[in-house]
């Protein structure tokens, strides 16, 4: 299977603490891949290095063999690696609709130039594109909910429209920070099911996760971390008889 | 009835600039205080353009827009690229520097004595003298400004802006440059404000530095704020309320040097009152109260 990101011997310090500590991994299209570690162990400071948000002080990160270290947040983007937040980042004033129409790449909309002609090339792009979003609303369960402004959806289709507007903006990567914590179990199944029909499709799906159930679910390899460092990588069962995951775990 | 045109007048040029800061500081959410710069910087060429070269006033606002334009492409690309309150520190010292330029520069601008003698206005042969002239004028490039800045609000590159005000970080990560869309937004609203400038020096026909400072700048947010943050036509209220109601003052009786401190005390109490009961403003969607929906 062909490798799509490379993450090589990273590190990084805040405050003199290691988040991540000479990390290396490598993230396959087509795979569930699950981080898993307690508090700290560097799993978000990784997805901040790999999309730009975070500059490391060593190593190298990879996109599709290539360099990709100096690129912009937003370039990085658009090569396709996208990610939703632990934090749930969202436009909450705007409906689901546009959170999901606003992820759309190369709109020509988005050139003042454009915008202010109006041309019907434009125009005509602006409704393709809300028919696609309306398509990624269905995709993930959310169709009703499209004209409802994004701040009054639950938490748990709060997650679900990230995870559209994500999918919207072209990604093939997915790096997904937590994306059923704190969600009802009815709705995690149902992520859970997205979560492997993107991979069957081909995407490359990364995510974190704290519960060892769930991520014996569906992952296909698990990263065990822990300050920073790369302690275990297997399959779910390997890592589920590991010492140290079973100690970080039990306690 | 003339004063009640002049007053229609300048409603309509805080009208141009109240929605082009609209644009910068109420949907993009970039708090600017260098929007009576871009005003003045748009008069002063438009003057100057007048006296000196003689030329004509469509090409005087045309000058001044690129001029405008130009010089808010110097604050915008050092500061835009750090974040929030960087900005809002490089806009207050450029209002600084353009109002000393302005008042300093004597050569250029004659410094405080002004530059008066600036001609009406002539489109295709027709020159506007009287205040209806004006009015009409007026109107009719504040009905412009309204209909671009709504076509950019309401289009897919509006849609960044309002993303960006929300949460840039989740805008970056959708893969758009944050950066090119403030620069771009920042240089658009100026290029605007200096329109209000140029009808303001060729209507007044002399203009000085006291017109431009950051009082001015102040006063322009605050009918933002009030007209309503993320609402063009809020901006339009906000200006007509605020142009309008000081006037009052006046036929209260109160004596002019008092009437003049009066004004200050009113758009201050009355920022505060908003700021505290209705952040709102009449007709906004977005509150600069952090925290707050």
């Amino acid at each position: 299977m062909k490798s799509v990101l490379t993450v090589n011997n990273v590190t990084k310090h805040f405050d003199g603490t290691a988040a991540l500590d000479d990390f290396s991994c490598t993230f396959e299209s087509g795979r569930i891949t699950s981080l898993i570690g307690p508090n700290g162990a560097g799993k978000t400071t990784l997805f901040n290095v790999i999309c730009g948000f975070v500059e490391p002080e060593t190593g190298e990160v990879y996109h599709d063999s290539n360099l990709i270290c100096r690129l912009k947040p937003c370039e990085r983007a658009r090569l396709g690696i996208g990610r939703t937040f632990q934090d749930l980042r969202l436009i909450g004033r705007m409906t689901a609709l546009e959170n999901v129409m606003l992820a759309s790449p190369h709109q020509l909309g988005e050139n003042i130039a454009h915008a202010i002609l109006r041309l019907p090339i434009q125009r005509a792009q602006e409704l393709k594109n809300r028919e696609e979003a309306a398509r990624w609303l269905e995709y993930v369960g959310l169709a009703e909910k499209q004209d409802d402004l994004a701040e009054t959806l639950s938490y748990g289709q709060q997650k679900l429209l990230t995870l559209a507007s994500c999918l919207a903006s072209g990604a093939e990567v997915l790096l997904l920070d937590e994306p059923v914590a704190g969600v009802n179990p009815e709705l995690i199944t149902k992520i859970l099911d997205i979560l492997t029909d993107l991979a069957n499709k081909g995407k490359t799906v990364v995510f974190i996760e704290h519960n060892l159930e769930v991520v014996t679910k569906i992952a296909h390899t698990v990263v065990f971390m822990d300050v920073g460092q790369k302690i275990d990588e297997g399959p779910p069962e390997k890592i589920r008889n590991n010492p140290r995951v079973i100690e970080a775990y039990i306690e | 009835m003339t004063y009640l045109l002049h007053l229609f007048i300048l409603v309509g040029i805080y009208a141009i600039l109240s929605m082009s800061l609209n644009l910068i500081s109420g949907y993009t959410g970039l708090l600017s205080i260098a929007h009576a710069g871009f005003y003045g910087i748009g008069a002063y060429v438009a003057a100057l353009m007048a006296l000196h070269a003689h030329t004509n006033f469509l090409l005087n606002i045309a000058c001044g827009i690129v001029a405008a334009g130009l010089l808010s492409l110097v604050v915008a690309v050092p500061s835009l690229r750090l974040r929030g309150d960087y900005f809002v520190i490089a806009t207050f010292a450029f209002q600084i520097i353009a109002f000393s330029i302005m008042n300093n520069w004597v050569s250029v601008t004659a410094g405080p004595f002004g530059l008066p003698g600036i001609p009406r206005p002539e489109i295709l042969g027709f020159t506007f003298v009287t205040h209806i002239h004006f009015l009409v004028l007026v109107g009719a490039f504040a009905v412009l400004a309204l209909f671009f800045l709504n076509r950019i609000v309401h289009s897919p590159y509006g849609r960044v802006l309002r993303a960006i005000r929300e949460d840039e970080v989740f805008t970056q990560s959708l893969g758009k440059n944050v950066t090119y869309f403030k620069i771009s937004v920042f240089v658009t609203g100026a290029a605007i404000a200096s329109i209000g400038g140029a009808l303001y020096a060729h209507y007044i026909t002399f203009i000085d530095p006291t017109s431009f400072t950051i009082n001015e700048s102040i006063f322009i947010l605050a009918i933002v704020i009030i007209g309503g943050s993320g609402n063009l036509v809020g901006s339009i209220v906000g200006a007509l309320v605020l142009v309008m109601v000081p006037e009052f003052f006046r036929f209260i009786g109160m004596p002019s040097a008092i009437a003049a401190n009066m004004r200050q005390i009113f758009y201050g109490g009355l920022l505060v009152l908003f700021m505290m009961f209705m952040p709102e403003g009449f007709l906004g969607e977005y509150t600069f109260k952090k925290g707050e929906r």
